[in-house]
């Protein structure tokens, strides 16, 4: 009997190890899986080639993926990384896990989406915006800059997710850039004073405003757009249109260096960089830009070219979130 | 022999499993610039701020184990010796706080005290406490430990509950000839299982002390939220390694003093399947005193969060959909689950004998030893798995592109809470009856078999469905290794919640739920039957 038992065990091991041979492509993605996997199921029907997705958590801020691509760079497992921002593959580029790839379907995407050494290219976009509560705020008292915030009648009711995590990290990167790193500390100090609350995600940042615990918050565009889709009370400002603008943040995709499916990951990668990908995550619950000037977008969704972006390099962007995350650090209290 | 063979044996599985993968993420933290370096071991000993990260650690810790513990000892004492309306109703609903991952009781709880929430709101119309306050409990450090308290207490519940029905009935029934009930219960049935109280106390401790979703909800700067840091904000592995020392070492001064404390005394009892059943108390303001205080209780960590999480479900389609999105997770889950479990049981019976029952000089070192690897963040066990099993080639990938690597990852993770539970309840079973075997020349496979697993019933069934519950609940290691296609629920639900409608996370939640507590009934029932056929005489 216990000989039976230690068989079946390694036969279901066997098994299992079995089933992951074939004509297939592993992708590792930190986009959300509610909006990447339809997008992945699509591609599968489409070519038959098997998509074996794993997908990160926002409790682990998206980094658990980025974790796990350093720990495999010996032996990699993925063949392909879908980020939902410009700078992790950057640092994934300069660790050694990627590896170049120019794709023929990327020639219509604007050259500053791209990594000059192939190393990811850029589709559909968030952005950096201000959610505000419409039972809290009415129309001529919300912000239009996020340098309003720091204006007394904001106090104690402003959200921002840890600027040491994910897209805000980025975003204060691109602010340091945009306004110096003079200014962005006073800036960052004067929020602090006035009582920013320090929450532990984009999303979470979109619950407090919808619930309206705080009258307004920083936060995605996606995040933003399900709260609208869910009918709470709150609308979007693309901030700073007369200044620095709003930070615009493709998705990219990314090749792993010796990933064990290369054709097909070269394959799933050209998908995701195609029109059709655009259009689907336009008229998706994400609602993001497509970074095409010519693809149909549902009313709300803006293009890109209607957004005053902010213009940053995202290299220099990666550089100088390594530069300031000491500062935030001690700013976010940790 | 075969007793010392067969103990070896799964100390050195357990040791290899374990050990390799964490010792490898701790070498490397020593290791910088090409030599020998405590570079990130020297900040956290002797600077004020890691002192002040440590102390909020401990607080947090503290108190929500005290919590836990004024929770789930009542609990426990209420359903396993009385009888009153709804008792098997309420034990059934005790066991979901545990299900449910502490992040998504956090979200629960800062929705209904936030400034918003309607308790909030109540709070301060009827009770004149100001909104920010009842606002700023929630969240403090306080409101941490009483979040994660609410969590940790079914864990307590079952621990005391299966402590008191091994607790024979004589005894009581002696003690109630020349004392009164509370005579009976501070002489006799207390002591008899503060063992178990307090490992589940330590218990509750040290996962108050590792846990890290309710912490980052509430950005509170403890020592978990710290190694976070290290890891995703400063991709430092090294410097979260160092920062994972602290929570090792306090783990390990909580065990001494929990086998100082314990040294030299007794607890060794007849239990029921030895001789009697189990002592049930029928006075009537017991029974009252039980169904008030589940009934508030129940009111307390069931209706209130989950009321709040689940009303957004207004239709069923919602269920098809978040059925459709979790189908894959909630099979591996019960078949993960179930596979863990059953191994932690087999390997915490084991385990929990060599450091209970054997006369092994090295007897407290081995439980020290397996012990601190409950203090090991998951993060660091998922980074040191995948370094340690992810070999060029392919040379296990027999075990990494398998649920294997998962296996593994519970064996690291939980191994720890099954032995220390195994071992509390070996603590009850006199010596002498395996000794008694071994007198008549049974070999000792007969003796595990015939006598000592009989009696270690209540042991068995509460380790199992434990590990079954932590196994299921388990993410930070799983969300590491996990090979493409062998996502387990919580992996479905977190990677789902981010900018899913709420009321698909809320299904998805309630699944959750369901999962669980169906293959723990089952089991019930299973071990219910099992056990009463194998003790009958």
């Amino acid at each position: 009997m216990k000989y039976g038992v230690i068989i079946l065990f390694f036969s279901l091991i066997l098994l299992s190890n079995k089933c992951i041979a074939g004509n297939e492509v592993v992708v590792y993605s930190s986009e959300d899986k509610i909006f990447s996997e339809p997008v992945l199921k699509a591609f599968e029907k489409k070519t038959g080639i098997a998509v074996r997705a794993i997908y990160d958590t926002e409790e682990a801020k998206s980094t658990g993926l980025l974790h796990r691509l350093l720990a495999e760079r010996e032996n990699p497992q993925a063949d392909v990384f879908w980020c939902g921002d410009p700078v992790r593959p950057a640092l994934l580029e300069t660790k050694g896990v990627t590896t170049s790839y120019y794709s023929p379907i990327a020639k219509e995407i604007p050259e500053n989406y791209k990594d000059e050494g192939g190393h990811w290219t850029g589709f559909s976009a968030r952005a950096r915006v201000i959610l505000y509560n419409t039972d809290l705020v009415s129309m001529d008292e919300k912000p239009l800059s996020i340098f309003d915030l720091v204006k007394p009648e904001w106090r104690n009711q402003v959200a921002i997710a840890n600027p040491l995590f994910g897209t805000t990290a980025l975003h204060m990167a691109a602010l340091f850039i945009v306004s110096g790193d003079e200014e962005a500390k006073k800036f960052l100090n004067d929020l602090k004073r006035n009582g920013i609350k320090i929450v532990s995600s984009n999303g979470e940042v979109k619950r407090l405003v919808s619930r309206g615990e705080v009258k307004a918050g920083i936060t995605d565009t996606d995040d933003a757009n399900v709260a609208i889709l869910d009918n709470y009370p709150v609308k979007i400002v693309f901030p700073d249109k007369d200044g620095i603008g709003t930070l615009i943040m493709p998705n990219t995709v990314c090749l792993i260096k010796n990933g064990p499916n290369q054709e097909n990951g070269k394959k799933l990668i050209d998908y995701l960089l195609s029109r059709e990908v655009e259009k689907k995550l336009a008229w998706d619950m994400c609602a993001q830009m497509p970074l095409r000037y010519d693809v149909e977008t549902p009313a709300h969704v803006f293009s890109i070219n209607a957004i005053t972006g902010m213009n940053v390099d995202y290299h220099n962007v990666a550089k100088k979130m390594e530069e300031i995350n000491g500062f935030l650090k001690q700013w976010a209290g940790f | 022999m075969q007793k010392n063979l067969t103990l070896i044996f799964f100390l050195a599985l357990f040791s290899c499993i374990a050990f390799f993968p964490i010792a490898w993420m701790f070498g490397g933290s020593l290791y910088e610039g090409g030599s020998i370096s405590f570079v990130y071991y020297h900040d956290i000993f002797l600077t004020k701020k890691y002192a002040d990260i440590i102390s909020r650690s401990l607080i947090l810790a503290s108190v929500a184990a005290i919590f836990a513990v004024l929770m789930g000892v009542p609990a426990g004492f209420f359903l396993a010796k009385t009888n009153f309306f709804l008792k098997n109703f309420y034990k059934l609903c005790f066991f979901i706080p545990l299900i449910i991952p502490p992040y998504t009781i956090g979200i629960a709880w800062t929705n209904i005290l936030g400034k918003a929430g309607f308790l909030n709101q109540f709070l301060s119309h009827y009770l004149f406490l100001p909104p920010q306050s009842v606002s700023a409990f929630i969240y403090s450090i306080y409101g941490a430990s009483f979040i994660l308290s609410m969590n940790l207490f079914p864990l307590i519940m079952i621990m005391t509950e299966y402590a008191l029905k091994n607790v024979p009935s004589s005894l009581e029934e002696s003690g109630l000839i020349s004392g009164s009930f509370f005579q009976v219960m501070k002489g006799i049935t207390l002591p008899l299982i503060s063992p178990v109280i307090f490992s589940g106390m330590m218990i509750a401790f040290v996962f108050s002390l590792s846990e890290f979703g309710v912490p980052s909800l509430l950005q509170l700067n403890v020592l978990t939220t710290q190694i976070f840091t290290q890891f995703s904000a400063f991709y430092n592995e090294k410097a979260a390694t160092a920062l994972a020392f602290p929570l090792i070492m306090i783990t390990i001064i909580i065990f001494a003093s929990e086998q100082c404390k314990m040294r030299g005394k007794s607890f060794e009892i007849l239990g029921k399947s030895g001789s009697q059943a189990f002592m049930e108390y029928h006075f009537t303001w017991l029974r009252v005193s039980g169904l008030v205080f589940c009934t508030v209780l129940f009111l307390i960590v069931i209706i209130l969060p989950f009321c709040s999480l689940l009303i957004s479900i207004d239709t069923f389609k919602v269920y098809r959909d978040a059925f459709a999105l979790a189908k894959n997770g909630i099979v591996n889950s019960v078949v993960f689950g179930g596979i863990g479990a059953s191994i932690l049981t087999v390997v915490g019976f084991f385990l929990g004998y060599a450091t209970e029952k054997t006369r092994w000089r090295l007897k407290e070192g081995i439980s020290t030893f397996v012990w601190i690897f409950f203090a090991v963040p998951a993060t660091v066990a998922g980074i040191g798995l995948i370094k340690l099993w992810n070999r060029p080639h392919g040379a296990f990938q027999f075990i990494y592109g398998t649920f294997g690597i998962i296996l593994i990852g519970y064996i690291i993770r939980f191994v720890p809470l099954s032995s220390r539970i195994m071992a509390n309840f070996f603590r009850q079973i006199p010596q002498s009856m395996e000794e008694a075997g071994a007198v008549t020349g049974a070999s000792w496979f007969r003796i595990t078999g015939n006598i000592l697993a009989p009696l270690q019933k209540n042991g068995i069934i509460a380790t199992w469905i434990i590990s079954f519950i932590f196994c299921i609940g388990e993410l930070g290691t799983t969300l590491l290794v996990y090979p493409p296609g062998h996502e387990t629920l919580p992996i479905a639900l977190f990677t789902v919640m981010a900018n899913s409608p709420e009321n698909i996370v809320s299904a998805l939640t309630l699944l959750l739920i369901g999962m669980t507590l169906l293959p723990v009934g089952i089991f019930f029932l299973i071990s219910k039957y099992a056990f009463a056929k194998k003790i009958t005489p």
